[in-house]
């Protein structure tokens, strides 16, 4: 072997040992999958909240106790998983708050997040809001 | 003077002082000159018995090595780069840090960028640079082309500010108390990369100190 080809057999080494450990840590086209239905799982969840809100703002601000679509929040939607058909599970939680949750496929990618009232826990896939008027 | 200047000037000289080719040839090799700099320069000049030499029309910069050695090294700083984010991904993935408030799906997304383009750019680069040393082998005059030492010295240029950088980093992050073993971590990161690009490339151009 030349030693003129040693910083090129060194920089391929690590290059293929950056990629395969960077594969086995994103996971391949299957875990990409998953991650974008999780993601229209999430979105749909938010969708959910507003729509729970709205439902009780017509209903003299108490939440209601199953999910159902109704005359005034004729809003487009969705109340089961689009992907599994499994109905996304209403709880609520007390007069004040309530839960919406999702069965998620790779919670690890999904993030923590937080918007004004809502908290969304990606290892339950529950979308905790609070209800205050 | 420049090189290509001083031996095109000494041809002109020679052929108009009536000197045969191959005189001229033999005394340039004597000199040092790679063959294909005689051939070049003798080919400036019409082989005829016209007197003073008739040059012929030539390229001023050669586009096909600029265009060679502009994706060579155009590769290089994508693996190189992509390289460094993807091994700080991994990095901020195994040494979890609780301040730390990016997304866990932007990281992922980042990496899957960083692992297409290396899987891109790091073949294509050593391909190309393989097939580099395996020219300058064959004929060591390609390693005074000017398009190769511009971009050899811009890439060594880039590697010494990024370790100086490093070293300047690690520095004021000890004394601000941020010194973690994360950032021990990516500090390393940056000097191995940066390291054995600014090792070869010094090696590359040191060889011929007489070119450009």
């Amino acid at each position: 072997m030349r030693s003129e080809y040693l910083p090129q057999i060194l920089i391929a080494l690590i290059v293929v040992v950056a990629v395969i450990v960077g594969l086995v840590v994103v996971g391949g086209p299957t875990a990409g999958r998953m991650e974008k239905r999780d993601e229209a799982r999430i979105t749909d969840l938010r969708e959910l909240a507003s729509f729970v809100e709205c439902v009780a703002d017509s209903n003299q601000n108490t939440l209601p106790e199953e999910l159902g679509q109704i005359e005034s929040c004729s809003r487009d939607v969705r109340l089961s998983d689009p992907f599994t058909d499994v109905p996304y599970r209403y709880e609520p939680i007390s007069p004040t708050a309530f839960r919406v949750c999702a069965e998620l496929e790779r919670p690890g990618a999904a993030t923590q997040t937080s918007w004004h009232n809502w908290e969304f826990e990606p290892s339950t896939g529950c979308l905790t809001a609070s209800y205050l008027r | 003077m420049r090189p290509a200047d001083q031996i095109a000037v000494f041809v002109h000289d020679a052929l108009a002082a009536g000197r045969s080719r191959d005189e001229i040839s033999e005394a340039l090799a004597k000199a040092g000159w790679a063959p294909n700099e005689i051939s070049d320069s003798l080919n400036a000049w019409v082989d005829s018995d016209f007197s003073p030499p008739v040059p012929r029309p030539r390229a001023y910069v050669s586009a096909q090595e600029a265009f060679f050695y502009g994706l060579m090294f155009a590769a290089l700083g994508m693996t190189a780069w992509h390289l460094t984010t993807l091994s700080f991904n991994l990095i901020d993935r195994w040494l979890p840090d609780p301040s730390d408030i990016r997304p866990a799906s932007y990281a992922l997304g980042q990496m899957r960028w960083s692992i297409a383009s290396l899987i891109v750019f790091a073949p294509l680069f050593l391909i190309l640079n393989t097939r580099a040393t395996r020219e300058t082998r064959v004929d060591p005059g390609k390693s005074r082309s000017g398009v190769r030492k511009w971009f050899g010295y811009i890439t060594l240029f880039i590697a010494s500010i990024s370790l100086l950088g490093d070293l300047m980093y690690a520095i004021f992050a000890l004394l601000s108390g941020d010194l973690t073993l994360r950032f021990i971590a990516k500090s390393i990161v940056v000097a191995v990369v940066a390291g054995i690009i600014f090792f070869y490339f010094s090696k590359e151009t040191n060889e011929k100190k007489d070119a450009l």
